[in-house]
């Protein structure tokens, strides 16, 4: 039984507390007597819906401080679980400046919901004979227009070759496929060569976006074209030895010594295969452009191309930028279907699958087959033991294998083939399988093997967390034993 | 434009055979011989490689090759006058003298213990050290048989090719590429290792090399374990090979010093050289044009274009070599395409009638050209009017009329810049600020470029005035005397000075002391000068202390003595200043001589915001793809119908793939999953293909991979700019508040972008 004091206390926040208080008093009085004796007939109505409340109040009250005394601190410190959930969204319109930031990189969505889970693999990912079946289809409708503008950046032809010729070197950026305006530019210079009656331009063209592109190679095509006659067809390839330093003095020894200027137009020299987004690479060419006998007009198209010249790199260029947007399509600089596999975190098929990888083979010498199956056997052995270690083999005559399949999920199955891709085996333990089986004889020999088998993206090499070299094959486990029963037999 | 002919039917010639190949000598398809039997008949070329220069016909090619010839000559020559190489090469005198000093003392030095190192402060300015080189080298002469190798980080990795590097940079230094390839061939059977110093030493023995100067030109950079170990090895081998070393230090010695190991520095015995910044950097770049030495400068910088300069140089710390490279494309800007360039400098009566013509009416498209005309015509007069009228008929009148007015212009803009000039230089020498604010003298002169009309109507001018008013008398006159002469000259300061000189010795020494000893007293009074270092003579004392005494009876008195004097000195700056105001702008044909950067957008070439142009790009499309449309629209004679209009404009309103999902990038947040942007994506395409009167069905499996085409090309597009990238485990699972890994039902697949669209 409660004393008066009690029911006055201040956590009470229902209707009751709106009550003027002496009424209120009375109509706990009265509560308390309701509780005392059982005849509520003479009481008036009025009064007693009012006891009723309080005394409804009482017990609720009492309720909670039973509750509090025999848990103290359940929930604990902090937000109550799912107070995260119900905070009203941030609207989008009418942010304050300093708050855009932090709503445009939120995480998920704006009503502060979690991402949806629709799968974009349900809808079948395009293959790389898809791709490019639907895209010779297609057809731009802006393709009138963005030949027009490629037209109107050849009106800045003349302006270019002045700004060349006086030294500078060019750099143009913008939305859009650069390579067709840089070939243009070079018909443009052998036309006005044609016009002046001198002799062919020496023009170097560098595709930065190859993956076989190294600088020696730049090197050697342009010392190639420093020695060959300007209207010589095909030149004798020169090959100069040493490291790309020591190839950078020949070759600037030599420049000095020429009258003819040498044009170098470099295509998305910021793509991210090229090796000239490297400082020292940088440093290399910057001091090749910075002959007088070199014209360097080169093309880059991400919007991160300040970083990769520095001040005193750009001094040495002596850089102009021009806005070169066309809008035409990255069709040579990007490889579509293996960049989206990649970005979605799948493993592309880089040399078409199974078939290419046995397409290539073929063309390969014998111990490079069998090295190539050796690395293939160790990798489903390791596979087999990987899957096998703590489940046990459907042929188990103690599991019945309608409950392996209930547990092995898609998603599992699918971490499978993800894990195939994966697993590799390390350096050293495949040169010393292959050297016991007379594959190589030495290492050399070997890393030229596996040198084969890289350039054919054929292979992949990663480190792992000891730092060891692991080598593995971009096919899953399917396609691996498709070519292993292929070589095989 | 007839020398660009761009067939739109060729550009795919090249596709085929060159596009996937990493490096390639070009052969243009016009020059290409298919199954040629016999070699080519050899061509009688027109000289070397490098033709004469010329710019394009301007005009519609209007012009003759005369006049666009004459434009190039004129550039050629006023870029070869008033190029500043002496700028660029500009370093402390006293410096390098001192450097140069301590390397002969060096070289000289017999049995030495420790290697000398000269520790060179430079700043932040990485071509500053190149300068000090670049002049270090002209004085090498003076150092004997010397050889200076410059090493830097990316040349050291590791010791062994930092003293490969050493001995190829002094052997090629000395001798040649060819001299060092033969001596290491030569060498190689008893040497094989091409890092082996004792390669440096016998090739030392046979030549005379008194001294081998070893530069790290960003010796912070270094690794210190290599520079701990490449000193260590210098200090081995100094008393058979003659080394010296020569750091470049951006910071201070003292960090320097924290940054390498104790028995390093204990190897080197050490001075310091400090080549401060050069501080008047700009102002004398600029100088070229403005300089009292040149005979009749003809091409003036506007205000607009020294405020770019200033503010490019301040906030990117520019070098001095690309700020040359920025003076140099302002003036092929100017040349370039820009008809009346070449009334700067020509002699009009050479041209002959048709370059007349052309010339005439470019002059009369000026804006210049029109505000005279419109002047003229305001007076109301008929002399006025018929003046107009000949200048607008008569194209030799016209040109006559231009030809004296541009002489004119150039003259008042060389007499105004020049005055300018020397009020800026006395401001800088009355506030000091200069020392402060290294750019400050520019300041001051753009400031006052920009106020045309009254140049004593700016801060700079108030500023002087009220320093001259609070400077004691004394002061002033040693700074007026301490000014160049040319500023004295161009000011018509001398009469002021000898005033206020006169009346200090009346006031100030009234017994009578001879003007030179008055001088030489005054400064020593004030502390100023080399003098007051020295401990005074006997007989000086006594005169010293009693003109300090009268010095200060002086400053007490306030502006009784000097009043008149800075009065006068106010007078008359306030009158040069007064007369030399000149609204550059409203001269007929300025723009003919005057580099403004409302005509030349030049800061775009050197400060390119690529991020910006993409994203316009991507987001605004139609303010590359869309104008054409109108302006064929409006080229048509008519005919177009307005369902041709509408059409043509909804087909521009089409948006290109990597468009379309860029701009739901950027309503999406970080982490998107990607069947969401690719159905939000599809269902932007809906309305293009309506247009085009394709069915479009959802469930069609040919128009959804037609779609993902599409989707496809534009995520690879966004994923090679940088735009999206792959999601990391930890933000897929707050996205999906770890649903993801809990259902493990579907393979959900992310992207993340990596931009925003800013504020």
């Amino acid at each position: 039984m409660y004393q008066e004091g009690d029911l006055s206390d201040g956590r009470d926040m229902n209707k009751s507390s709106k009550m003027p208080l002496a009424k209120k008093r009375k109509a706990q009085a009265v509560a308390s007597e309701i509780d005392m004796s059982e005849d509520q007939d003479e009481l008036d109505p009025s009064l007693r819906t009012l006891a009723e409340d309080a005394l409804a109040d009482t017990i609720e009250v009492t309720a909670r401080e039973d509750t509090a005394l025999e848990t103290p601190s359940k929930r604990g410190r902090g937000r109550p679980k799912g107070a995260r959930n119900k905070r009203t969204p941030t609207p989008d319109g009418d942010i304050p400046p300093e708050e855009r930031y932090f709503f445009q990189t939120r995480v998920g969505p704006a009503n502060q919901q979690p991402t949806s889970t629709n799968s974009f693999s349900a809808l079948g990912l395009l293959t790389h004979d898809e791709y490019l079946a639907e895209s010779r289809k297609y057809k731009d409708p802006h393709e009138l227009e963005m030949r027009y503008l490629l037209k109107l950046h050849g009106r800045a032809f003349p302006q270019w070759q002045f700004e060349l010729d006086q030294d500078f070197s060019i750099c143009l950026y913008g939305w859009g496929s650069k390579r067709q305006l840089v070939t243009n530019f070079a018909e443009y210079l052998c036309h006005q060569a044609a016009k002046k009656n001198a002799p062919h331009p020496k023009i170097v063209v560098i595709n930065g976006y190859a993956h076989k592109l190294n600088v020696r190679h730049v090197l050697n095509t342009i010392a190639t074209a420093l020695h060959a006659d300007p209207d010589e067809e095909d030149p004798a390839p020169v090959r100069l030895v040493g490291q790309p330093q020591d190839i950078l003095d020949t070759l600037l020894t030599r420049l000095n010594n020429t009258p003819f200027r040498i044009h170098l137009l470099i295509n998305s020299i910021d793509h991210v295969s090229s090796p000239f987004r490297t400082t020292a690479n940088q440093a290399l060419l910057a001091r090749l452009s910075a002959h007088p006998m070199i014209n360097t007009l080169m093309t880059c198209d991400t919007p991160t191309l300040n970083s990769i010249f520095p001040s005193n790199i750009r001094d040495q260029y002596s850089l102009l930028f021009h806005d070169a947007t066309t809008f035409a399509a990255y069709d040579t600089e990007t490889n579509v279907v293996d960049d989206v596999n990649e970005l979605l975190g799948r493993k592309g098929r880089r040399v078409g699958g199974s078939q290419g990888v046995s397409f290539v083979l073929k063309s390969l010498p014998e111990n490079a087959r069998n090295l190539y199956r050796l690395l293939l056997s160790e990798i489903l052995t390791i596979l087999n033991d990987d899957e096998t270690g703590g489940i046990p083999e459907p042929e188990d005559e103690f599991i019945d294998p309608s409950l392996l399949d209930a547990t092995a999920t898609p998603r599992k199955q699918n971490g499978r083939s993800q894990a195939a891709e994966d697993i590799g085996i390390e350096y050293r333990t495949l040169y010393q399988k292959a050297s016991e089986e007379f594959i190589c004889s030495s290492d050399m020999n070997f890393r030229f093997l596996l040198k084969e088998f890289h350039d054919h993206q054929m292979l992949t090499t990663r480190k792992d967390a000891s730092g060891t070299e692991m080598l593995g094959v971009p096919l899953d486990r399917g396609e691996m034993e498709n070519v292993l029963e292929e070589l095989v037999l | 434009m007839d020398d660009i002919d761009l067939e739109e039917n060729t550009e795919e010639q090249f596709v085929e055979d060159s596009s996937y190949q990493a490096c390639f000598i070009f052969r243009a398809g016009g020059t290409r011989k298919v199954g040629k039997e016999r070699p080519a008949k050899k061509r009688r070329l027109n000289g070397t490689a490098l033709a004469s220069q010329s710019f394009p016909k301007l005009s519609q090619h209007g012009d003759s090759d005369g006049l666009a010839q004459r434009r190039w000559e004129l550039f050629d020559h006023l870029w070869r006058s008033h190029k500043s190489d002496a700028a660029q090469d500009e370093v402390d005198e006293d410096s390098l003298t001192q450097l140069t000093s301590f390397l002969v003392d060096a070289s000289n030095a017999s049995q030495r213990q420790k290697l000398s190192t000269a520790l060179l402060l430079t700043g932040l300015d990485i071509a500053n050290y190149e300068s000090v080189l670049r002049r270090f080298s002209t004085e090498s002469p003076r150092l004997g048989k010397s050889v200076l190798i410059d090493l830097q980080t990316r040349m050291c990795p590791n010791l062994q090719t930092a003293l490969k590097n050493l001995i190829k940079g002094v052997i090629v230094g000395h001798s040649g590429v060819d001299v060092y390839n033969d001596y290491l061939a030569r060498h190689k059977r008893l040497l094989p290792l091409n890092f082996d110093l004792e390669l440096l030493e016998q090739f030392l023995s046979d030549h005379p090399i008194s001294q081998v100067t070893v530069s790290l030109s960003d010796a912070e950079t270094f690794d210190s374990h290599v520079m701990n170990e490449l000193v260590h090895t210098l200090c081995l081998w100094q008393d058979r090979i003659p080394f010296t070393l020569m750091l470049g230090i951006t910071s201070t010695r003292e960090l320097f010093e924290h940054r390498i190991s104790k028995s390093c520095l204990k190897r080197m015995e050490a001075r310091t050289f400090n080549f401060a910044p050069r501080s008047h950097l700009i102002s004398d770049l600029l100088s070229g044009e403005q300089g009292s030495e040149e005979p009749a400068p003809q091409i003036f910088l506007d205000s607009t274009v020294m405020s770019v300069l200033s503010d490019v140089n301040q906030m990117h710390g520019k070098s001095a070599q690309s700020l040359n490279s920025m003076k140099q494309y302002l003036y092929m800007s100017h040349f370039f395409a820009n008809p009346v360039a070449s009334l700067a400098q020509t002699d009009i009566t050479s041209l002959d009638g048709e370059d007349q013509k052309h010339l005439a009416r470019a002059v009369r498209n000026t804006d210049s050209f029109k505000v005279f005309c419109e002047n003229l015509l305001a007076e109301k007069d008929q002399t006025s009017n018929a003046r107009v009228r000949r200048l607008l008929n008569d194209d030799r009148a016209l040109l006559q009329e231009v030809k004296d007015r541009v002489q004119e212009g150039q003259t008042a803009c060389d007499a105004s810049r020049r005055v300018i000039r020397s009020f800026a230089g006395l401001c800088c020498a009355l506030l000091r600020e200069d020392l402060r604010r290294p750019n400050f003298k520019l300041e001051i002169e753009i400031q006052l470029s920009r106020a045309m009309y009254d140049l004593t109507n700016t801060e700079a001018y108030d500023e002087a005035v009220g320093r001259i008013q609070d400077l004691l008398p004394t002061t002033l006159l040693q700074i007026l005397k301490g000014l160049p002469a040319e500023i004295g000259s161009t000011l018509n300061l001398s009469e002021v000075v000898n005033a206020l000189q006169s009346q200090l010795h009346h006031e100030l020494i009234p017994n009578g002391s001879t003007s030179h000893d008055t001088s030489a007293l005054v400064a020593d009074a004030n502390g100023d000068g080399v003098s007051a270092l020295a401990p005074p003579t006997p007989s000086k004392r006594g005169k010293t202390a009693r003109l300090r005494t009268s010095t200060s009876q002086v400053a007490k008195k306030g502006t009784t003595i000097d009043s008149p004097a800075k009065a006068d000195l106010l007078v008359v700056l306030k009158h040069k200043l007064q007369t030399s105001s000149l609204d550059v702008s409203s001269l007929l044909l300025h723009e003919a001589y005057l580099l403004s950067s409302r005509t030349t957008r030049f800061k775009p070439s050197f400060e390119p915001h690529p991020r910006a142009a993409i994203e316009r790009a991507l987001l605004r499309h139609s303010d590359y793809l869309g104008w054409h449309r109108g302006r064929e629209n409006s080229e048509s004679d008519g005919s177009d119908t307005e369902d041709d209009h509408e059409r043509s404009t909804q087909q521009s309103n089409t948006m290109p793939p990597a468009s379309t999902l860029f701009t739901l990038l950027q309503e999406a947040p970080t982490i998107i999953n990607v069947r969401d942007l690719f159905d939000a994506f599809r269902s932007r395409l809906e309305p293009a293909k309506e247009m085009n009167g394709a069915a479009h069905d959802e469930n069609d499996e040919a128009d959804l991979k037609a779609d993902m085409t599409q989707f496809y090309r534009a995520l690879a597009e966004l994923k090679m700019m940088g735009l999206v990238k792959s999601s990391t485990g930890t933000q897929v699972k707050r996205a999906t508040r770890g649903r993801n890994a809990k259902s493990g039902t579907q393979d959900i697949d992310f992207v993340a972008k990596t931009s925003w669209a800013g504020l």
